[in-house]
């Protein structure tokens, strides 16, 4: 027979699909836009364009998005069994 | 008594008064719950607190010295490398966090490899975890105390033995003393040191270098390979993304980021932490980085790269805001060695201890505890003094290690239900036999240029799911304590 499943456990797996999308936006994102620029000789804020770009620009992007990201995609939950809200 | 020396010495005292206070605090503690106390800090840790310990615990001598070095030896490409591990914290605390912290609580895991014991029940499971966490986090912590002896060298001129007894001595002294306590506070005032230093050093270093500017314009008449992605070829694409992969997904298993899992208070908590900790890793990874390839247009001809941080720091800052920057390059360091003192004294003095049935008081305990950690220091304050000169990819070979062994058994273990200890001890056995064999006789483990962890952890998770599926399911009593509705009282 199969066991009911605690719902918290299906909030932890959210946060694990998050987390790992996330990431895979992130990189992408940060190696694809150095693959992209790093033909180009132009300098942006005096550093190499592609530098800039996937060094400086891109990474604080992902940061300030994550601020809403976990607050609002990860719910909070009673951790302990006796914590109001437990199932 | 130079002022760099002096402002360090001071940050050093503060440390040991933290160390003597923490020690006070788990003194008073009652037996029974010392180890609650020692290894988890009793589980109360705030958001900023366990952002701290995870983001200064896992960006380690690899961030704080070998990042400035490798930036200087490589350029812009090693800064590309360097800014993917900007979500260490989301990696581990939303990867494993909420999991670790439910079944902590539910199962009484207090360390490591108490997550392994409940999650498997094997006894060969958790001694070979726990043989191969001081097998590879040992030579790890080593290689953190050369860095900080030769950051403490460049400062005072000192001796490398003698700098290696200051810089080491002090971790000892807070961490076997105050136990997870004493690390956290002591990691909440390096944290803060660690964030002006590194601010000071870059805006230092972009002064004397005349801007970004002009320091592109002098790197590239050195050699314009520096400013390539790919040094010109010198690195693959995939080599470049298997790298970004051993700070992304496979730190999910890693022992000394768990501790951060295992210690914070509520979701609230782990929620910040993850945001706080992308924030200071960025801030802390992009201007050292930045700042170590800036360093080549002040300095072309640095003998050894790994010295390019503390040269930055007596070179283009006043006497005391040098010593700051340095407490700060050295609490880097000190954090990471903390958090893996306590990581693997957990793993020999609480579970290879149980596993191997020795019945000991709490008093005993407590004195083990405190005997081991001295042991696991000692052994790599011994290493250090062997003084290895690839400090980066020794760094590499651990962090690789360990993400190949633990990846498939926590995080599989903790969402698949049929997972089960054949699968974890055949995922280990085979994940590090394929791993030692990629660094001596099959070099063509690491597929198109790769370091070879990252395909080393895929096939080790493929085999954990395939042996779990060919041996009978774990007991229901496992599927109850990790999946399971809680049964009302």
């Amino acid at each position: 027979m199969e066991l009911p499943e605690d719902p918290r456990v299906g909030v932890a797996r959210r946060a694990l699909a998050l987390a790992w999308t996330f990431y895979t936006v992130f990189l992408a994102a940060v190696l694809g836009v150095a693959a992209a620029a790093a033909g180009s000789d132009a300098l942006l804020f005096g550093l190499p364009r592609w530098v800039a770009l996937s060094c400086l620009v891109v990474p604080p992007v992902f940061v300030l998005a994550l601020i809403p990201i976990a607050e609002r995609g990860i719910p909070d939950i009673p951790l302990g069994d006796d914590e109001g809200g437990a199932p | 008594m130079n002022l760099a020396l002096a402002s360090f010495l001071a940050y050093t005292l503060v440390l040991i008064a933290i160390g003597l206070w923490s020690y006070r605090i788990v003194e008073k503690v009652p037996i029974a719950k010392y180890e609650d106390e020692f290894y988890t800090a009793g589980r109360g840790l705030g958001g900023v607190m366990v952002a701290l310990i995870i983001a200064a615990g896992m960006a380690s001598a690899g961030t704080f010295i070998a990042g400035p070095g490798m930036c200087y030896a490589y350029g812009y490409s090693w800064v590309l490398i360097n800014v993917t591990q900007t979500f260490l914290s989301l990696m581990l605390l939303a990867t494993v966090g909420i999991m670790v912290g439910l079944v902590a609580r539910r199962a009484n895991v207090i360390t490591y490899l108490d997550i392994y014991r409940a999650r498997y029940q094997s006894k060969a499971v958790v001694l070979v975890m726990a043989a191969l966490v001081a097998l590879l986090l040992i030579p790890y912590m080593a290689t953190q105390f050369v860095g900080a002896a030769r950051v403490i060298v460049q400062m005072t001129g000192m001796g490398y033995v003698a700098s290696l007894a200051l810089g080491s001595g002090v971790v000892l002294i807070y961490c076997v003393l105050g136990g997870m306590r004493g690390t956290a506070v002591a990691t909440l005032l390096q944290g803060v040191v660690i964030t002006v230093g590194t601010v000071m050093l870059f805006a230092g270093t972009y002064r004397a270098a005349g801007g970004f500017a002009a320091s592109t314009a002098a790197i590239a008449a050195l050699d314009p390979k520096f400013l390539s992605p790919t040094m010109h070829g010198e690195f693959s694409w995939p080599f470049i993304f298997s790298v970004s992969c051993l700070s992304g997904y496979l730190v999910a298993g890693s022992p000394h980021g768990t501790l951060g899992a295992l210690s914070y208070k509520n979701t609230i908590a782990l929620k910040r932490a993850i945001w706080i900790g992308g924030i200071l890793v960025f801030v802390w990874t992009i201007l050292l980085c930045v700042a170590g390839t800036m360093g080549r247009a002040l300095i072309p001809n640095l003998e050894v790269a790994d010295e390019i941080a503390p040269w930055l720091a007596m070179n283009v800052l006043p006497g005391p805001l040098a010593g700051i920057v340095l407490a700060g390059i050295v609490a880097g360091i000190q954090t990471t060695v903390a958090a893996m003192a306590i990581v693997i004294t957990s793993c020999i003095a609480r579970n290879a201890v149980k596993e191997l049935g020795l019945e000991l008081t709490g008093q005993q305990m407590k004195t083990l505890s405190r005997v081991t950690m001295t042991v696991c220091l000692g052994a790599a304050i011994a290493l250090a003094l062997t003084q290895p000169p690839l400090v980066q990819w020794i760094i590499f070979f651990s962090l690789g290690g360990i993400g190949t062994s633990s990846l498939a058994p926590i995080v599989l273990g903790l969402y698949w239900k049929r997972g089960n200890h054949w699968g974890a001890l055949a995922a280990i056995g085979f994940g590090m036999t394929l791993y030692v064999l990629a660094f001596t006789a099959l070099p063509g483990i690491g597929l198109w240029g790769m370091h070879p962890a990252l395909p080393c952890a895929v096939a080790a998770a493929v085999v954990y799911v395939l042996v779990s599926l060919a041996t009978p399911p774990p007991s229901a009593e496992i599927a109850r304590t990790f999946w399971g509705v809680p049964e009302k009282s």
